[in-house]
């Protein structure tokens, strides 16, 4: 590889995020602006029946009562909701011929991820050559799961196609009145996934957006339904490790997650969105509202590595509602340069001898700010429930900072709670000793902090695990104070 | 004449569903040593804490007859009073809470039971001293939290030291031997043969032969799947040891 | 909440009623807040105080206290109580008071702007300044007993301790309320200055019974101090402790401890903030919550390690144990850490006692709750172990289990 470490160090300075394809997008854009006649107007683009029409208004005069929460451990200008435009439909892109034409520094980047020369094209818009035509690979993999009844399409199909699933579970765990964010996200959402998977049914593959990423785009608000049926089994895959820019400053997405009786949803994410540049200079706003909600024995396992966007407000939550269902959050959570990051999660325990565990690592560099905020809940009729939390901090310099918000809410004697929790720098002696073995300072602290998120790592599906191992490592490149 | 001190009748009992003994039957003298041995799984130390009275398993039926008594619904508290002591396999550390403190309060509540006064602090320290010198129990150990930071051997001793001041009628070494080198093994051992008396007796449940060369039993049964499938004199356990367990498990005793 | 015949210091006006909304407190708090989000005040919103400085309390010992031998200080109802007092002149020493009409020469600002801070400061009472002179060594404990024995009586008072270079201190802190008198209210502010390389154990005991208690406290750590503070929560309507630990010297020592018990829908809450504003020092926190009976328990441990505040060692936990189906337990330890170079943590558990345990104890012959006793002493030993008094140790494990 023709590509020094300081090259890359200097690279991710600056970090300019400059990349040719997204100006080439063309969109048919709305007025900016947000009032009913601006959800009249997206509605009926989509074509919607009437019912989500209403249900989006309702949504819309919760919002306008609401205010904008502050109480995350996060600063930023507050955004302007009437200066932006809430709907632009996709054109087709310019498709480029060749790698030739895409930034090069891009390409590098993802060379260093381990991204194959095909995902490269695909991931910067390129066409796509005739030998390995994804959209066939595609076509192919939804037949497989056609056969099996697993649904996999965008929110939008969904609505059409599948009106009574969307329906039923729409907005039964994350209410259109639960927070600002989500109650502006059931207003306005312009598309997302839906994911149903049928009794019974244990999904082959990993299910990723990724195999969507030209079908549907991903909008500002996106908004994701997944339900396995009972005893199904599926793993998702949101997001991916290759850098992703969007000229969208606020993301607020919804993901509701349904794992009736005996099921099991594992949903993995990275998000890498951009983060601004070294100077803290513009960046993506990710307000999201993530929760599942937990059946008879069921068992939902979230797992997240964020090493993007410019403010991240992030709880992905379980809701132990059935007797014996399993709630599980593994996170990695690294800031550099001005990021901020407060994400956690909330495990609510309801049902008898409920389960949960939390292992959350936070990574703070640069001058950034990462928070863990936690609520463990046991409620009153959560009779022999237990959790278990860790929630180590790193710190690699002395201006960033590393804090811990955990809340822990007992009602039922029976339980067991068990939180620990951990902050300081990265060990020197380990760094020492990695150095004398002739380990340079830049991998020892790749090598130091991937064993540290090891934990966490592990519970990515195998491709996403290298790949994520890869992005901490270019996340940190160079911040060692 | 030897008087009868426990007896156990086709006790049945099982832990969430499972059954673990299957219709075990033994009768204990007083002034008898019984070693009850069997291969892992065999129900060894479900027994021990169904003696106790661990409500954790559940006894589906038969009877467990001590003193003349019917004990199988009796809380463990009430089971100690009346003379049952289990030396456990693996003694529970209690932080904060002084061994002294622990035995004492032990004493007084048993002789609360029995409408006795309790035991006035002199008394109470010279039985300590007492006793503690029986197992060669160090002094500090005696003021440290019950089993805490204790060494595998510290513990078992200890275990020891409490029996003697207990003084129980029936007393259970469950597993006492495992993790004990030949010196600690020793001294354990010996401890226990200066407790016998011809008023009361002793349970020994191990894996090996070993312990039995220096607690010398009168019976030795074998445990196998929750039944014992066969009772001898000491030269059973010996047999054993050459020959393993499978020899008995063909058995038409099975 | 109103208060009536009242002794208000800016406004001098007696024996006419106030409604304290109409005066410029701060909002009265209420949930929505974050620091008192687990602890609810309807209680003592509904009641009408009085400020009326009775005396009522002839002996001591009627308080369930243990007799105290030497330097007393008695606070009844808010105001000093000389009767009951020992002052006797201790060398090195500097004891003073301000009340009556003089109560309008405070120097004192209120550092913490808060609605409780604000009232303490309104209608404040008495208010006892103690100095420790430099190179003093105080070898008995200094005690300080603020009693609430009037029906409805608010109690608003502040002890200040000042101790100087070099100097060493201990102080044992009643907050007590007479069996027979209810809905009195002692809000207290405690405000401590430790310089250079002085010393200073406040034992803390509050015991309450049907009265409530609030006591805000600021402490100021110069270089090379050491300050213990050790809270005994046994009984009280609403207990509300707020302790804000400032430290601004390097290689201080900084430890809190608590244990608090409370039964029968009692509530206790326990919130510290420790300031580390400086390098090289150690913060060590360890609370224990006993909860039975529907009582409630809250612990809110912040830990807050500003940039430049290097090498700093700080360690937090909070255990609690639930005892019945109605207790419950709130428990939140915070740390927000600036300084990289750093060693904290936390830990925080609940549960319930170990059953093995417990089935090992009633083995011996120990009844379930001799049991349960001796293991919530084993669980609450290393917090009394503070304390080198055995018979200050007895009284408090009585009190508390």
């Amino acid at each position: 590889m023709s590509y020094t470490e300081k090259e890359l160090k200097e690279e991710l300075d600056n970090k300019s995020y400059e990349f040719g394809f997204v100006t080439d997008i063309e969109s048919e854009k709305a007025p900016n602006g947000l009032n009913e006649d601006i959800i009249k107007l997206i509605s009926s683009k989509k074509n919607e029946p009437q019912w989500l029409l209403a249900y989006r208004l309702e949504a819309f005069r919760v919002w306008q009562k609401m205010s904008e929460p502050n109480w995350a451990h996060v600063k930023y200008t507050k955004p302007d909701f009437q200066n932006i435009s809430y709907y632009a439909a996709p054109k087709k892109k310019k498709e480029l011929q060749s790698l030739d034409e895409v930034d090069p520094e891009l390409l590098r980047t993802m060379e260093k991820l381990g991204i194959s020369i095909e995902e490269q094209k695909k991931l910067s818009g390129v066409a796509v050559d005739f030998v390995m035509d994804s959209v066939s690979v595609a076509t192919s993999f939804k037949e497989k799961l056609g056969e099996l009844g697993i649904i996999f399409c965008s929110f939008s199909e969904a609505v059409h196609n599948h009106p009574d699933l969307v329906k039923k579970y729409m907005g039964t765990v994350v209410p259109h009145t639960d927070n600002y964010y989500s109650a502006l996200n059931s207003a306005v959402f312009s598309d997302g996934s839906f994911c149903y998977i049928p009794k019974g049914v244990r999904c082959p593959m990993e299910l990723s957006t990724y195999f969507r990423i030209n079908e549907s785009g991903t909008g500002q608000f996106e908004r994701t339904l997944l339900i396995a049926d009972e005893s199904s089994y599926v793993s998702y895959l949101e997001g991916c490790t290759a850098p992703q820019r969007d000229e969208n400053q606020l993301h607020a997405a919804v993901v509701e997650l349904i794992a009736l009786d005996k099921a099991e949803i594992k949903y993995s994410t990275v998000q890498n969105w951009y983060p601004g540049d070294a100077k803290g200079k513009g960046g993506v706003y990710n307000f999201v509202t993530k929760r599942g909600i937990c059946g008879y024995r069921s068992k939902i396992s979230w797992t997240q590595v964020e090493t993007g966007s410019a403010v991240t407000w992030k709880y992905p939550s379980c809701i132990l509602k059935g007797d014996y269902s399993i709630g599980e959050f593994y996170s990695v959570a690294v800031t550099n340069n001005f990021q901020q990051a407060d994400t956690g999660t909330k495990m609510i325990h309801i049902g008898k001898n409920t389960k949960s565990t939390i292992i959350s690592k936070g990574i703070s560099a640069g001058k950034s700010q990462n928070s863990y905020r936690g609520l463990v809940k046991i409620g009153k009729g959560a009779k022999n429930s237990r959790n278990f939390s860790q929630c180590d901090s790193l710190l690699m310099t002395d201006q960033c900072g590393a804090h811990t918000f955990p809340y822990i809410e007992c009602e039922n004697p029976t339980a067991t709670v068990e939180h620990e929790a951990t902050t300081s720098k990265i060990g020197e002696e380990q760094l020492f000793y990695c150095m004398q073995r002739g380990i340079s300072e830049e991998k020892a602290i790749s090598l130091i902090v991937n064993g540290y998120a090891k934990e966490v790592l592990n519970k990515l599906p195998m491709e996403f695990a290298v790949e994520a191992q890869k992005l901490l490592e270019i996340s940190l490149e160079g911040s060692v104070g | 004449m030897s008087e009868l001190l426990i007896e156990i009748k086709d006790l049945e009992c099982r832990i969430d569903n499972q059954k673990i003994l299957k219709g075990l039957n033994l009768k204990i003298n007083k002034g008898e040593v019984h070693a009850i041995m069997g291969p892992n799984g065999s129900g060894k130390s479900t027994l021990s804490s169904v003696l106790a009275g661990n409500d954790n398993y559940e006894v589906t039926s038969g009877s467990i007859n001590f003193l003349g008594e019917e004990i199988s619904e009796m809380s463990p508290e009430e089971r100690s009073w009346k003379g049952m002591f289990l030396a456990f396999q693996y003694p529970v550390e209690i932080p904060g809470v002084s061994n002294i403190n622990f035995l004492r309060t032990a004493l007084n509540e048993r002789n609360k039971y029995y409408g006795v006064d309790s035991i006035p602090a002199k008394d109470f320290l010279k039985m300590v001293a007492e006793k503690s010198e029986l197992v060669g129990l160090n002094n500090k150990l005696k003021n440290r939290s019950v089993n805490e930071g204790f060494s595998g051997g510290e513990k078992k001793r200890n275990e020891i030291f409490q029996m003697a001041m207990l003084d129980p009628k029936l007393s259970i070494l469950d597993e006492t031997d495992s993790g004990l080198d030949i010196d600690a093994l020793k001294i354990v051992a010996n401890g226990v043969n200066k407790l016998k008396s011809s008023e009361n007796a002793t349970v020994v449940i191990t894996h090996y032969q070993r312990l039995l060369d220096y607690i010398v039993p009168d019976f030795v049964h074998v445990l196998h799947e929750g039944k014992i499938i066969k009772s001898g004199d000491k030269s059973l356990a010996l047999e054993l040891e050459k020959k393993g367990y499978d020899w008995l498990k063909t058995d038409e005793n099975i | 909440m109103i208060i009536k015949d009242l002794n208000h210091n800016s406004l001098h006006k007696e024996n006419s009623k106030f409604d304290l909304e109409a005066l410029n407190l701060g909002s009265f708090p209420n949930r929505k807040e974050e620091r008192w989000k687990y602890t609810p005040l309807r209680a003592l919103k509904k009641i009408n105080f009085h400020n009326q400085l009775n005396f009522k309390i002839e002996h001591l010992s009627s308080l369930g206290i243990p007799k105290i031998e030497g330097f007393l200080i008695v606070l009844e109802n808010g105001k000093f109580n000389s009767l009951l007092s020992n002052t006797i002149d201790l060398k090195g020493t500097e004891l003073s008071f301000l009340n009556g009409t003089n109560i309008a020469n405070n120097s004192d600002e209120p550092n913490h702007k808060d609605y409780f801070t604000n009232l303490n400061f309104s209608f404040l009472t008495e208010k006892v300044v103690l100095k420790i002179k430099p190179d003093v060594n105080i070898n008995q404990p200094i005690n300080f007993v603020n009693i609430i024995s009037d029906d409805n009586c608010i109690s608003n008072t502040q002890f200040n301790i000042d101790v100087f270079e070099n100097s060493k201190l201990h102080i044992r802190q009643y907050f007590l309320g007479s069996s027979n008198s209810k809905n009195g209210f002692i809000n207290h502010r405690n405000a401590v200055s430790l310089k250079s390389q002085s010393s200073l154990t406040i034992d803390k005991f509050q015991d309450l019974n049907q009265n409530f208690n609030f006591c805000n406290e600021f402490i100021d750590q110069e270089q090379e101090s050491k300050f213990i503070m050790n809270t005994f929560s046994a009984s009280g309507v609403i207990l509300r402790n707020d302790v804000f630990n400032n430290v601004n010297g390097k290689n201080c020592h900084s430890e809190l401890n608590g244990v608090f018990a409370p039964i029968e829908k009692q509530h206790f809450d326990n919130h510290t903030t420790i300031n580390h504003f400086v390098a090289d020092c150690k913060s060590f926190e360890n609370y224990k919550g006993v909860i039975k009976e529907s009582g409630v328990g809250v612990f809110n441990g912040k830990v807050i390690v500003h940039q430049d505040a290097q090498k700093i060692e700080a360690f937090q936990k909070n255990n609690n144990i639930l005892l019945d189906d109605e207790s419950k337990i709130y428990s939140k330890p915070e740390l927000e850490i600036y300084a990289d170079d750093v060693r904290c943590s936390h830990g925080s558990t609940t549960g319930r006692f170990d059953e093995e345990a417990l089935f090992y104890l009633r083995s011996r012959g120990i009844s379930v709750k001799k049991s349960l006793e001796l293991m919530t002493l084993g669980f609450i030993n290393e917090v009394i172990e503070k304390s080198t008094d055995s018979e200050y140790k007895e009284f408090i494990l009585n009190k508390i289990t």
